[in-house]
């Protein structure tokens, strides 16, 4: 009867729990999660076979020319950055295996042998700790919660990712725009020039202001290289964070900066959107929510820090064989997990603040991301609505009072190139307003909210 | 305020006896707001003026101030206003004026009448009125501080003295002056004398004056002191400008006041002439000679007289040319030979409907401007106007024609003048390398 008994013990003992996550679930979760906060697909590249699709989805896009929201497709099907994260999310996996697996039982056995004496005795003892099974559970739901903020967290990478994509191809073609521009402006230089050496030639023109008009084309030029080489490294930045350096295709973006949209969001619905979405605060609510479960875990264990249980069976040099069941228990004496309490009570602590400062910083984010998109949008409509108007009535004016002999060609000209200054400045406003517009949305962690209605 | 021009000074008054001519002007005289309904036209009346042989003078564009007669005085009133003055059709400004108009109406009387002047002041700001170069006591010569005290907005003083000569005079004001006459505050005061030894058959008045009327603006400007844009024949530009009609082998007098920033060659066509005075007077016979061009001085006055010797449409216009011009930009790059029109395209990808002009001359300036190619800036004319029976006159500002016929029902305009065959040029060739 005893030995059946320890037989099944034994086989008690031998008995657990896998933690089971596989990379699929992870990838799928994140994904979801992403998704609802306005993201598109992720895939985590595991695989050669994975990799080739990508690239054959990203030659094929890009021979198609890329819209803002291709652009944010890709980087998170392409960008090396994300695949990083993807595979330190696969550590922390590994954690939460190791975490979420049950307790192991121990294996003893030991040989003695006693000199002069033929034979020896063998002990075999099967052990496990009862305590480290009675907290199996807690441990577990600490490591899923855990894991759960490791998945918002990358979720909240993704997130950016997309964002930083779309921004970066906003302010590409909005760069593109300005080049177009300022190719005009410089045209017009140009041909300045070149009036004022007509001029010059009929022997109407001192050469000073024929090189004072040599002078102003060069200065065009100048600028115009400036703001290609803007366009350079904008369109070198969005390449990089697609991931597609070095396939050998180019560039080709679609799309125009949308307008304005007709209203902004109350500050207090932002905030209360950013609480609600933002990933990274949910993960620190994670994080806390698992340091309090882990307190309570260590408090309760305070006084029984070690339980263990087991089975042995010796057999002796003479042949006779034993067996039993064995207990040992730590005594609380002297330490009573002080240590081990400080520091759950510490890490609890630390993450509810941490919880609480990246509240605040959340907060501060949406104002200063809605007070900047209010001064953009202000800037937008002052030259939108001002200054882009009265250039073309100045051009109106310049091109009526050069007609009536009141003034020369170049006075016309030089109204065109302020009106494409103006427009330079307008469509540079009208990408910062995007761009914090962009930044709202990291900061209230709602994607579609840098996503305009017209947006192409 | 009906039109008094018309009321008081058109044929039907011949018919009134003295008694209703002077109930006529004085209640009318007497009421205000004369700006409203106020007639450009000039009056054509051939009547003698106050029964004598002289003619009341013509004052193109404009009228002569009616009068009332108390206690033996001639009794005027000037009315200082701001007001809407259209130079032409297209531009308009803001005028300072008497009576509704830029210059005032002309102040007519005869040598040794009484004349008391009221003037009232409806002005944002003082002002008087000098009576330029009548003789009279220095209480009367309105120079603001020093001879008499401002006239107030809203005050009314009454001038009053006696008219000891005859002549060709002005008035404007002598208070805030740069301002004042910039803003068009004249008029022409024509004195005439009892004598008809000089009566003429046809009395023009003519004053002449500079704007300063920007492109775009409708106020004039009166911080200029050279570069002005419009130059005025009593404050009209050609072709807006009536014509001086008269029958052939008429004794035609025009009267020239200046008071401008700028002297006028005043030249005429077709005739010869005379200055017969000045704003002083009559110059004795002895002193006068024949010419065809003579130079009014800022602040004076010239008549001139000729007989209108034959028929035809004949200029008259001031021989700066600038001054025959409306406003043009005179820093403008002289587009004279510039080769240019393969750029045209280029630079109209930019403005559209950019083309270059002046490289052959600016004669196609009025071209563009009467076919609408060019649209016009805000409240300006352009440089160059009128056409004729062979084409466009290119004129503009100071520039009229004296219309010489053998035969007039009126004084209205006749039209242009068909020139006589063989009377003409006729072409010869049109080859450019033509030779005898």
């Amino acid at each position: 009867m005893l030995y059946k008994n320890i037989y099944a013990l034994t086989l008690f003992f031998l008995l657990g729990g896998c933690a089971n996550l596989p990379n699929e679930r992870v990838e799928r979760e994140v994904g979801k999660l992403a998704e609802e906060q306005g993201a598109g697909k992720i895939s985590w590249r595991r695989t050669k076979e994975a990799d080739n699709a990508v690239k054959a989805l990203i030659n094929d896009a890009l021979s198609a020319g890329l819209k803002p929201d291709d652009s944010a497709q890709l980087a998170l099907l392409s960008n090396p950055d994300l695949q990083v994260h993807f595979e330190t999310l696969g550590i922390e996996r590994a954690d939460y295996l190791s975490a979420a697996s049950a307790p192991n039982s121990v294996l003893q056995w030991q040989r003695l042998t006693q000199s002069g004496v033929d034979g020896a005795a063998v002990e075999w003892g099967l052990t496990r700790n009862i305590l480290q099974l009675i907290l199996w559970p807690t441990n577990r739901r600490v490591a899923k919660l855990d894991m759960d903020g490791a998945q918002l967290r990358a979720a909240d990478e993704v997130v950016k990712l997309a964002l930083r994509a779309r921004t970066e191809h906003m302010h590409a073609l909005a760069q593109q725009h300005i080049v177009e521009l300022q190719v005009a402006h410089t045209d017009l230089a140009r041909l300045a020039f070149e009036l004022a050496g007509r001029f010059r030639e009929a022997g109407n023109l001192p050469l000073g202001e024929l090189e004072e008009e040599r002078t102003r084309w060069m200065e065009a030029r100048r600028a115009l290289d400036e703001e290609k080489l803007q366009s350079f490294n904008d369109e070198l930045n969005l390449s990089r964070t697609l991931g597609i350096l070095g396939l050998g295709n180019e560039l080709k973006l679609r799309g125009q900066l949308s307008e304005l949209p007709e209203k902004e969001l109350s500050l207090l619905d932002l905030e209360r959107l950013a609480l609600q979405r933002r990933l990274d605060l949910r993960a620190a609510y994670q994080s806390t929510k698992a340091r309090l479960v882990r307190l309570g875990s260590v408090r309760w264990a305070r006084f029984t820090p070690s339980i263990e249980v087991g089975t042995t069976t010796a057999k002796e040099d003479n042949g006779s064989q034993t067996s039993g069941l064995t207990a040992s228990l730590e005594l609380s004496l002297f330490s009573q997990q002080e240590a081990s309490l400080a520091a759950s009570d510490s890490l609890a602590r630390l993450a509810m603040r941490r919880a609480e400062s990246l509240a605040m910083d959340v907060r501060v984010q949406v104002r200063q991301a809605q007070a900047e998109m209010a001064v953009a949008r202000a800037r937008v409509e002052a030259w939108k609505n001002e200054v882009i108007p009265a250039r073309a009535v100045l051009v109106d004016n310049r091109v009526r009072e050069f007609f009536f002999m009141l003034k020369g060609p170049f006075d016309p000209m030089r109204a065109k190139q302020a009106a494409l200054e103006a427009e330079i400045e307008y469509t540079r406003a009208l990408r910062d307003y995007w761009e914090a517009r962009a930044r709202l949305a990291l900061a209230t962690g709602d994607l579609s909210l840098s996503i305009a209605e017209k947006m192409t | 305020m009906k039109n008094t021009d018309k009321t008081n000074m058109t044929g039907t008054a011949t018919k009134l006896s003295r008694r209703n001519l002077l109930l006529a002007t004085g209640a009318l005289a007497t009421s205000t707001g004369t700006a409203a309904g106020m007639s450009t036209k000039t009056s054509t009346h051939l009547e003698a003026l106050g029964g004598s042989k002289h003619k009341r003078v013509t004052t193109l564009n404009g009228r002569s101030l009616p009068y009332r007669l108390r206690g033996g005085v001639k009794e005027f009133h000037l009315i200082a206003q701001e007001f809407e003055h259209e130079f032409a059709p297209g531009t308009t400004v803001k005028a300072w004026g008497y009576n509704g108009s830029t210059p005032g109406p002309t102040i007519e009387a005869f040598e040794g009448d009484r004349v008391r002047i009221f003037v009232t002041n409806q002005l944002p700001e003082h002002t008087t009125v000098h009576w330029h170069g009548i003789l009279l006591p220095n209480g009367m010569d309105g120079v603001g501080g020093l001879n008499q005290p401002h006239i107030l907005p809203g005050e009314t003083y009454a001038y009053e003295f006696t008219l000891n000569e005859s002549g060709t005079r002005m008035y404007h004001p002598h208070a805030d002056e740069m301002v004042q006459q910039a803003m068009g505050m004249m008029g022409l005061f024509i004195i005439h004398p009892r004598s008809t030894e000089h009566a003429v058959d046809r009395d023009f008045a003519i004053l002449l004056h500079n704007w300063a009327v920007h492109p775009g603006t409708s106020r004039p400007d009166p911080s200029i002191m050279t570069e002005f844009d419009l130059w005025t024949l009593n404050g009209k530009v050609f072709p807006v400008i009536e014509p001086m009609v008269v029958r052939t082998g008429q004794r035609v007098r025009i009267r020239l006041g200046n008071l401008s920033m700028h002297d006028h060659p005043m030249h005429l066509h077709g005739t010869h002439f005379k200055v017969v005075g000045t704003d002083a007077g009559r110059i004795a016979e002895s002193a006068q000679w024949s010419m065809t061009t003579a130079l009014v001085p800022v602040g004076g006055t010239l008549d001139l007289e000729f007989i209108a010797r034959a028929p035809g449409d004949w200029p008259f216009h001031c021989h700066k040319s600038h001054h025959t011009m409306n406003a043009m930009g005179h820093e403008v790059l002289n587009p004279l030979g510039v080769k240019q029109s393969d750029l045209d395209a280029q630079i109209a990808k930019y403005l559209p409907g950019y083309f270059s002009m002046g490289e052959k001359g600016m004669s196609e300036h009025q071209v563009h401007t009467d076919m609408g190619h060019h649209p016009a800036p805000e409240n300006t004319l352009p440089m160059g106007a009128g056409k004729g029976l062979y084409g466009n006159l290119e004129m503009g500002g100071m520039f009229t024609l004296l219309k010489v016929r053998d035969h007039l029902r009126n004084y209205d305009d006749p039209g242009f003048y068909q020139a006589p065959a063989g009377t003409m040029p006729r072409r010869v060739s049109s080859d450019p390398n033509f030779k005898l």
